[in-house]
C-alpha cells in the first residue's frame, strides 16, 4: 500500500469509528416523551421579568419586513401633541406628547404587500404608522397579545434594556432600532423607529397608553 | 389547543427523538442534547406557521441545534458560549478492544471544539457531503474542509487514539 493510500485508508477507518462510536453514543437517546407539552407549558407560564408578571402565550414573527422609512433620526426634539391612531381594531395607541417627535401624525397603514411584507403576525392586536407631513423618517407602534417580550427578544437579539424597565431594544435595521415593552395587563408594545436611538424608542414603548 | 400547537404537538411526538439524538450526537451530551433541543423548540415555535409554511420543518430546527452547538452550548446559561472542554478523565492506554476504542473516540471527540465537532459529526455520523454540511452550518465549504482536516488531525493526535495498535491489527478492528 502507497503512502497517499494508506494514510486514505487510515482516515476512512477513523472515520468509521468516529460514526459507530456516535452512534453507539446517541442509539438510547429518547426525546422526553412530553418535550411538546413542556414546549408549550413554558410559553404559556407567567414569565417575571423585574418583578413584573406577564401571561406567557403564543407568539408572533415580526413585522419582517414593513418599511419604515429609515433616515438620519427626527426632524426636531420638541414635545408634539397626543397622538391617537384612527385605524380599526380593538385598541387605541395614545402616544404620550413628549414621545414622539414634532411633527409626526399617524399615518395610513401601507398596504402589506406595497411594503414587501413576507409574513402574518400572529398576535398583532393593532398598529399604527406615524410620520410627518413631510414624509421621511417615522415610527412605527404595535400591540400584540399573547407575544412576549422575550420572543421579540430572541427575534431581533436584543439586548435588555435598563431604561424602559419593562423589555427590550436593539437595532432593527441598517439605521433603525426596536424596543419591546411588556404591559401588567399582558399586552406587549413594540416600537420601531428610524434613527439609532434605543433609548428613545424604549422610551415611546414604555409611554405608550393602549386604551381598550 | 389551537391548531398550530396541535401541529406543532405532532411533529415534535414524531421527530422528536431524532432531533434529540441529533443534538447529543453534536454536543456529546444527552441533557445539554435536550435541553437544547427544547430551547430551540421554544424559539421556533412562535414562527411555526411560517416554518411549516416553508416545508421542511425539520431541516430549520437541525440547522438551530447545529448553529447553537457549533458556537458551544450551555443550557444553565441558555445562552451560546463556548464549551469547556472535558478533561480530567482517566486515560485508555490499550484500546484494543472495540468498545474501548469506541468510547476513547467519543472522549476524543468531547476535546474537540464544537465548531471541529459538529463538522465531524455532520460528515461522518450523519453521512452529509461537505456542501451539504456546509449549508448546515452556514460557512464555505473550504471552512468544512479546514475544519474536518484539523479535526481528524486532532483526533489522529488525541493521547488515547496515538496507541491504537499499528495499521496491521487495525485493519480488523477498525472496520
Amino acid at each position: 500500500m502507497t503512502g497517499p493510500d494508506e494514510s486514505a485508508a487510515r482516515l476512512a477507518a477513523l472515520a468509521a469509528l468516529v460514526r459507530e462510536s456516535v452512534e453507539e453514543e446517541v442509539r438510547e437517546v429518547a426525546a422526553p416523551h412530553d418535550l411538546a407539552e413542556r414546549v408549550l407549558a413554558r410559553r404559556r407560564r407567567p414569565w417575571s421579568l423585574r418583578g413584573l408578571t406577564i401571561p406567557l402565550a403564543a407568539v408572533a414573527t415580526a413585522a419582517a419586513v414593513v418599511a419604515l422609512p429609515v433616515g438620519l433620526g427626527f426632524p426636531g426634539d420638541g414635545p408634539a401633541p397626543t397622538q391617537t391612531a384612527a385605524v380599526p381594531g380593538d385598541v387605541e395607541i395614545v402616544v404620550g406628547p413628549d414621545d414622539l417627535p414634532a411633527g409626526m401624525r399617524p399615518q395610513e397603514a401601507p398596504q402589506p404587500e406595497a411594503q414587501g411584507q413576507t409574513g402574518a403576525v400572529d398576535g398583532l392586536v393593532k398598529r399604527q404608522y406615524y410620520q410627518p407631513p413631510e414624509g421621511g423618517d417615522g415610527a412605527m407602534v404595535e400591540v400584540y397579545e399573547g407575544v412576549t417580550a422575550r420572543d421579540f427578544a430572541e427575534l431581533y437579539d436584543l439586548r435588555s434594556l435598563v431604561f424602559a424597565g419593562c423589555g427590550f431594544s436593539g437595532r432593527w435595521a441598517r439605521n433603525a432600532v426596536i424596543a419591546a415593552c411588556e404591559r401588567e395587563d399582558g399586552l406587549l408594545v413594540v416600537v420601531r423607529i428610524s434613527g439609532s436611538r434605543q433609548e428613545k424608542a424604549a422610551q415611546i414603548a414604555a409611554n405608550v397608553e393602549v386604551v381598550r | 389547543m389551537n391548531e398550530t400547537e396541535a401541529e406543532f404537538t405532532s411533529f415534535v411526538r414524531e421527530r422528536g427523538t431524532a432531533l434529540t439524538r441529533f443534538a447529543a450526537a453534536l454536543t456529546g451530551d444527552r441533557h445539554q442534547a435536550e435541553d437544547l433541543v427544547q430551547a430551540v423548540l421554544e424559539r421556533a415555535f412562535p414562527r411555526w406557521k411560517r416554518i411549516a409554511r416553508r416545508g421542511d420543518p425539520e431541516w430549520y430546527l437541525r440547522r438551530s441545534i447545529v448553529n447553537a452547538a457549533k458556537d458551544g452550548w450551555r443550557s444553565d446559561t441558555r445562552t451560546l458560549t463556548v464549551l469547556e472542554r472535558v478533561g480530567g478523565e482517566e486515560p485508555v492506554t490499550l484500546p484494543f478492544d472495540d468498545y474501548v476504542r469506541r468510547d476513547a473516540v467519543r472522549r476524543a471527540l468531547r476535546d474537540l471544539s464544537p465548531g471541529q465537532r459538529t463538522v465531524i459529526v455532520l460528515r461522518y455520523w450523519e453521512g452529509l457531503t461537505e456542501a451539504e454540511t456546509a449549508a448546515l452550518m452556514d460557512v464555505s465549504v473550504g471552512t468544512v474542509k479546514s475544519q474536518t482536516h484539523r479535526a481528524m488531525r486532532a483526533l489522529r493526535g488525541s493521547a488515547e487514539l496515538r496507541d491504537a495498535p499499528p495499521e496491521s491489527e487495525m485493519a480488523g478492528g477498525w472496520r
